[in-house]
């Protein structure tokens, strides 16, 4: 049973959004809907413009031109109360690397002001992702499997984001741990809008309800998931 | 009007431990302050002039010394979130962006007045700075003086956050900003070290605080551009 309530708005709408780097057009004329409880996959190869459009949703990056509108609401002015609502985990770490796993979290948990119970709650989760033993040494030490663990507990951990965004979440892992990360945001997803770039519609097709396949800054084609396995036997 | 707040007491004590856990800027303007402090020394040893002239240059010389260090610490406001590109760590953050700049210059300030107690003590066992003066008002220049160079160098750190050339771009905005306030800075040191007149450092102090509120109004205006690309 689907968890979208076709009477909400939708969680991410943007209209004709573009967005310019000096002479390149990153992102081109995007428009694109997703409802609430979707998970969705932008897929493209490098440079196609999904990180860019994932920054664009997240509102890391202001678009040159174009509307967005989170859910329901057009973002304009003080769009830190819209960032409440939103998990993003980047390709490339948020952690400062001299302050520990445990330090790093309880940071990014003060900032959201989810919850006075810090210790507890980190304590409670590392279990869960297999980090006791690492959760206290400096991030820089963990090698890339942990501290994608750690990230990921960071958009998970603090609260419940409406809106998870993961950019190549499973980019430089072994299986154990790409399945490990599949299992949390399958477990996520029912509570959770989620939007996963990648380039490996492999490690996508099983986890997403849609996948909308950029190339040079345009959706090129959108897949509905039964058209899924004609498109991995295409592209194998 | 409390979480603003408490946004920028946690981003500030962040960076204040990451700095004390590292101590490179610490270590580089303590340095840079002990070294300046003994060259003046040197050179006050080889020069005939009446104290009063050495105790008139040693303003300057203080003030020179504070310039420079404000510029050490400038590089160190974003240099943890632009080191790993992660300056989005930052922007992710549910905070207002005016509470970014006022937790960047709160963390300038705390380093710099750590380091300028100690060149402080330096400045008056070797340069001679004389303690028979009104020390709390020397105390109120010194730190209105500060808080106008932060104010100043943290509204450059902003300006150049995604500038490719920083050491040329740093230089070139910061040093036309702070040229009124060291001046006044120095004039009103060396006046009170030299004459003790409190009504001219008022006056010159109300200025610095008028030229520190001035920059600070504007940059909290425009903050949002700033951070955002």
């Amino acid at each position: 049973m689907s968890v979208i309530n076709r009477e909400n708005p939708p969680i991410v709408k943007l209209t004709n959004v573009s967005k310019v780097y000096g002479f390149i057009n990153a992102v081109k004329d995007i428009d694109l809907t997703i409802e609430e409880g979707e998970t969705v996959g932008l897929l493209g190869n490098n440079g196609a413009g999904k990180s860019t459009l994932l920054k664009i949703i997240s509102l890391l990056i202001t678009p040159t031109t174009g509307k967005i509108e989170l859910f329901g609401k057009e973002v304009k002015e003080d769009q830190y109360l819209f960032k409440r609502e939103i998990g993003t985990l980047l390709s490339h770490s948020f952690f400062y690397e001299d302050l520990t796993g445990r330090e790093n979290l309880e940071f990014y948990l003060k900032m959201n002001r989810r919850t006075d119970d810090h210790v507890k709650v980190i304590n409670n989760m590392v279990k869960q992702y297999g980090l006791k033993f690492f959760i206290d040494r400096p991030t820089h030490e963990l090698s890339t499997g942990m501290a994608k663990k750690l990230e990921l507990l960071r958009v998970t951990l603090p609260y419940l984001p409406k809106l998870l965004l993961l950019d190549e979440p499973f980019s430089g892992l072994d299986v154990e741990n790409k399945q490990f990360i599949k299992n949390i945001i399958t477990e996520r997803k029912s509570n959770t809008t989620v939007i996963i770039c990648s380039h490996d519609f492999n490690s996508i097709s099983h986890i997403c309800t849609k996948v909308y396949y950029l190339e040079k800054g345009r959706i090129n084609i959108i897949l509905e998931p039964s058209e899924f396995d004609y498109f991995l036997n295409k592209q194998n | 009007m409390l979480s603003i707040i408490t946004d920028i007491f946690q981003l500030a004590k962040k960076d204040i431990l990451l700095e004390f856990r590292k101590r490179e800027t610490l270590f580089s303007m303590g340095l840079f302050s002990f070294a300046s402090v003994l060259i003046f020394s040197t050179l006050f040893n080889f020069i005939d002039i009446s104290l009063e002239g050495k105790q008139a240059i040693s303003a300057a010389c203080l003030w020179f010394i504070i310039t420079f260090m404000v510029m050490l610490g400038l590089t160190s406001v974003f240099s943890r979130e632009l080191k790993k590109n992660s300056i989005y760590s930052l922007l992710s953050l549910p905070i207002k962006p005016q509470a970014i700049f006022l937790a960047k210059l709160f963390y300038l300030v705390v380093i710099l007045s750590f380091i300028e107690i100690i060149t402080l003590i330096l400045a008056v066992v070797f340069l001679r700075i004389t303690l028979q003066v009104n020390f709390l008002l020397l105390c109120l220049v010194l730190t209105i003086g500060t808080l106008d160079l932060c104010v100043a160098g943290c509204i450059v750190s902003f300006l150049t956050i995604y500038a490719k050339s920083k050491t040329l771009a740093i230089p070139i905005l910061f040093f036309p900003l702070i040229l009124p306030s060291v001046l006044i800075a120095t004039q009103t040191t060396t006046n009170l070290v030299l004459f003790d007149d409190p009504m001219t450092v008022i006056n010159n102090t109300l200025l610095l605080i008028f030229h520190a509120a001035i920059i600070l109004t504007f940059v909290l205006l425009v903050t949002d551009e700033l951070i955002g690309e």
